[in-house]
């Protein structure tokens, strides 16, 4: 069954084989769960995202057409989730209080951070699309091209957004003391 | 980009994260029981289709036998039927048509 393509997945289980649905889940949980977890900062929070993720394909994997690949299409369902939950937890609003006044509050006492602490920390002080876009092309190495396809923005959009968001990450690191 | 952020882009990879053992065993439990939602939603679906067919099946019948058995009757003279439910009751007929 391992071997199997998506499509030929997704046959099976659209015919009734429920179980074959746990092949696309090990095949995209960790990707799945790995952008979530850099959006949300939060393991848990992540877990019930990517979990509610996969449930959500499932009931609609009967509209899965074929235009996309398959892990961009969960990956959508995956970013939306996200955004939906981080709007309801305000923590948006939290984040746009003002860099400087976060990166103070952020780095605070422990001055010891090592560098993967620090970038967490910092990933928390971009904005929701900008930890989106990070997480997808620079985390988890997603072309342009499905980045653009997963966001619904174009390709030039998705490089000019990395590019600006790259740059404001180099500058809050700096603020947090990470200086290479 | 690489040349730029090429260092930090080593480090972001690094953020790499993966799924908590038994994520899928937890995951299958639950598609367990969305299926049988899904099967009881899709048996209530088809349920009301049926019943909605069943009710314009009888209402075609109705208006049958009114037009052979007692004159030339149509919508309009339907007596105790208001204009509005007229147009609801077309609209069950077309859809259990369509349905069928």
């Amino acid at each position: 069954m391992k071997e199997l393509q998506d499509d030929e997945i997704i046959s099976k289980i659209l015919g009734g084989d429920s179980r074959a649905f746990s092949v696309i889940v090990d095949r995209y949980k960790d990707t799945i769960y790995s952008i979530i977890v850099n959006m949300t900062a939060d393991s848990n929070m992540a877990e019930e995202i990517a979990q509610e993720t996969f449930i959500r394909l499932y009931r609609f994997l009967d509209k899965y057409k074929g235009q996309s690949s398959l892990k961009t299409f969960v990956t959508r369902i995956a970013i939306n989730l996200s955004l939906n939950a981080l709007k309801k937890r305000k923590i948006k609003r939290q984040r746009n209080i003002g860099i400087e006044d976060m990166v103070h509050d952020v780095a605070g006492p422990q001055t010891n951070l090592d560098d993967q602490m620090l970038i967490q920390r910092a990933m928390k002080l971009l904005d929701d699309e900008q930890r989106s876009i990070v997480s997808m092309r620079m985390i988890e190495g997603y072309s342009t091209k499905e980045t653009a396809i997963i966001l619904g923005i174009k390709e030039g959009t998705v490089m000019s957004r990395l590019s600006r968001t790259m740059k404001k990450l180099k500058e809050i690191l700096k603020e947090l003391g990470y200086e290479k | 980009m690489k040349s730029e952020f090429g260092e930090l882009e080593q480090k972001l990879k690094a953020l790499n994260k993966t799924a908590p053992k038994d994520f899928t065993e937890g995951v299958i439990q639950q598609i367990e029981s969305v299926s049988k939602e899904m099967k009881a939603e899709s048996l209530i679906r088809v349920t009301i289709r049926g019943l909605a067919v069943a009710v314009a099946a009888c209402l075609v019948m109705l208006l049958g036998y009114s037009y052979v058995f007692e004159g030339n009757i149509d919508l309009d003279t339907l007596s105790g039927l208001s204009v509005e439910l007229k147009v609801d009751l077309l609209d069950i007929i077309d859809y259990g048509t369509y349905e069928n």
